[in-house]
């Protein structure tokens, strides 16, 4: 599903973000990726993102070579990953509705197929009474979980969550956590979070990846027992 | 596709009214570009259009003293004519016989529709007298020809168009000069603004873009309300400088048609490529405003922290 080669990342300024990063996810893996602030994790998902591109190296996201990717193709690739966000990243004049129908909009979705697909994907969240609220009447637990929905809503095959409790109390935490992986394990969809909190990195016992200084310094290995 | 098509022009008009001061400006000083741009256009075209009812440079119309074409006349055309031709410089190729009754018929059709019911007063409307079209071999000697031609007794007066026609020509040019330089200035000024306004949306909806940017929005998704947004501006600016124009143009007319026997050109022949010239470099404006706006917004590839 993921593949980092050799991926080199210095910024403009100097900073070498990532240094010679080897990581290999497979489809359907549930990964934690942890280390200090500015070990190059925010670098590591700007990549994956294709907000960024490494200075050497190969990156490769279900099939696609990232390298290569044309600037008009980059849409059309962010659209096969959901994004969850430490801040939330919801519209606040917009109702948790169209929040996540925005997300189905910009791909060319038709009215009727986002009234049909938004009510349910807010309900796999536990929110379909909150549909007509604005982000601002919602708790930090319940506003990551419309970004859970909004990331949901396409289908997508990764998904790509940075810190997503770090606005969120910690009982609500486990909560958000405990749906990526039961989305993970319910679906098959990759999951990648980016968290500082290792309390829940221990309660849920799957893949930890390490970063220091850009580069890979632990990794508990594939989860190869998810497929037997 | 549709659906889109229809949510996206909503959103332009949102942000069109969610800063309604800023597209007020925009318009304003769009409204002023336009107007000036215009009003030079129709000054240019009609100066060009009397210019084209003077004949060529050397050409004069020789208007007589006497009728010479009535059955009672004390002269016959060909008298006249010879008269005519004894002055020294006359091409005798280019001399042409205007009866009263064509000179007025020709002066009538320069005239509005609703002038016609001159005709209704027949003959006794017509006070030109009859006239010669004369052309001169050398142009260099215009202004001794022109005398020797007043001084024949036949000749009541001799046309002279050329003081006149450089003097509109003059004035053709310093109003395309200036025009052209105050028009450019205004353009400038209306794009810069057009384009601030624009980045203001910008700015507001920052959030917007950067989600619809992680979420997959393609370029042209993004640009839509935006351009959307600078054609509401440079629409309204079009139709509204198109009616101040008209407005303007209507009275000035009917002013300069009291003063030149010419007239000025009536506004009805203009009417459609007016329309068209106004609403299309008010769209054009808006369009391309818009589109330099957010040309810097949509050249990197971020989504998540582009501030």
């Amino acid at each position: 599903m993921i593949e980092f080669r050799n991926v080199y990342k210095t910024y403009d300024n100097g900073t070498k973000a990532l240094r010679d990063l080897n990581l290999r996810v497979n489809e359907g893996e549930f990964v934690f990726i942890v280390g200090s602030s500015g070990a190059g994790k925010s670098t590591l998902l700007k990549i994956l993102m294709r907000e960024e591109t490494p200075n050497s190296g190969e990156v490769i996201v279900n099939n696609t070579r990232l390298s290569t990717l044309r600037h008009r193709d980059i849409p059309y690739y962010r659209r096969t990953l959901g994004m969850v966000f430490q801040d939330f990243r919801l519209i606040p004049k917009m109702t948790v509705f169209d929040n996540v129908a925005f997300a189905m909009r910009v791909t060319g979705a038709s009215t009727k197929a986002i009234r049909k697909k938004v009510p349910y994907v807010l309900a796999h969240v536990g929110l379909s009474d909150k549909a007509k609220c604005y982000p601002n009447e919602l708790s930090g637990g319940e506003q990551q979980r419309v970004g859970l929905a909004r990331a949901l809503i396409n289908n997508p095959a990764l998904i790509i969550a940075d810190e997503p409790t770090g606005n969120v109390d910690p009982r609500m935490s486990f909560e958000i956590v405990d749906m990526l992986n039961q989305i993970n394990r319910n679906n098959g969809t990759t999951i990648l979070m980016v968290t500082h909190e290792h309390a829940l990195v221990r309660k849920f016992r799957r893949r930890i990846v390490e970063i220091q200084n850009g580069e890979l310094v632990a990794d508990s290995g594939p989860e190869v027992d998810y497929y037997v | 596709m549709f659906n889109n098509f229809k949510y996206l022009v909503r959103e332009g008009f949102r942000n069109a009214w969610a800063n309604r001061l800023m597209t007020l400006a925009s318009v304003g000083v769009l409204v002023c570009c336009l107007v000036l741009m215009g009003s030079a256009i129709l000054v240019s075209v009609n100066i060009s259009n009397i210019m084209h009812l003077f004949e060529e440079k050397n050409v004069v119309m020789v208007f007589l003293n006497d009728t010479v074409s009535s059955s009672d006349a004390s002269m016959t055309v060909e008298d006249v004519k010879n008269q005519i031709l004894s002055v020294d410089n006359i091409d005798s190729e280019n001399i042409e016989f205007i009866p009263k009754e064509k000179g007025f018929s020709t002066l009538m059709s320069r005239f509005d529709e609703n002038l016609k019911i001159i005709d209704t007063l027949g003959d006794t409307a017509n006070i030109l007298p009859d006239a010669f079209r004369v052309g001169f071999k050398d142009p260099t000697r215009y202004e001794t020809t022109v005398e020797q031609l007043k001084n024949l007794p036949v000749v009541y007066t001799v046309r002279d168009n050329r003081e006149y026609a450089e003097k509109l020509m003059g004035i053709n040019q310093t109003v395309t000069v200036v025009g052209t330089w105050i028009v450019g200035l205004l353009l400038v000024v209306s794009l810069f603004i057009i384009t601030n306004t624009i980045k203001l949306t910008m700015y507001v909806r920052k959030l917007e873009i950067s989600i619809m940017k992680s979420v997959g929005a393609t370029d042209w998704f993004i640009r839509m309300p935006f351009l959307v947004e600078g054609i509401i501006i440079g629409l309204s600016a079009g139709l509204i400088s198109f009616g101040l124009v008209s407005y303007i143009y209507s009275a000035a007319a009917s002013a300069i048609s009291d003063v030149l026997a010419t007239g000025a050109l009536p506004y009805r022949s203009m009417f459609l490529k007016m329309l068209g010239a106004f609403l299309g470099s008010g769209i054009l404006s808006g369009t391309i405003g818009s589109l330099v706006s957010i040309r810097k917004y949509l050249r990197n590839d971020g989504g998540l922290n582009d501030e």
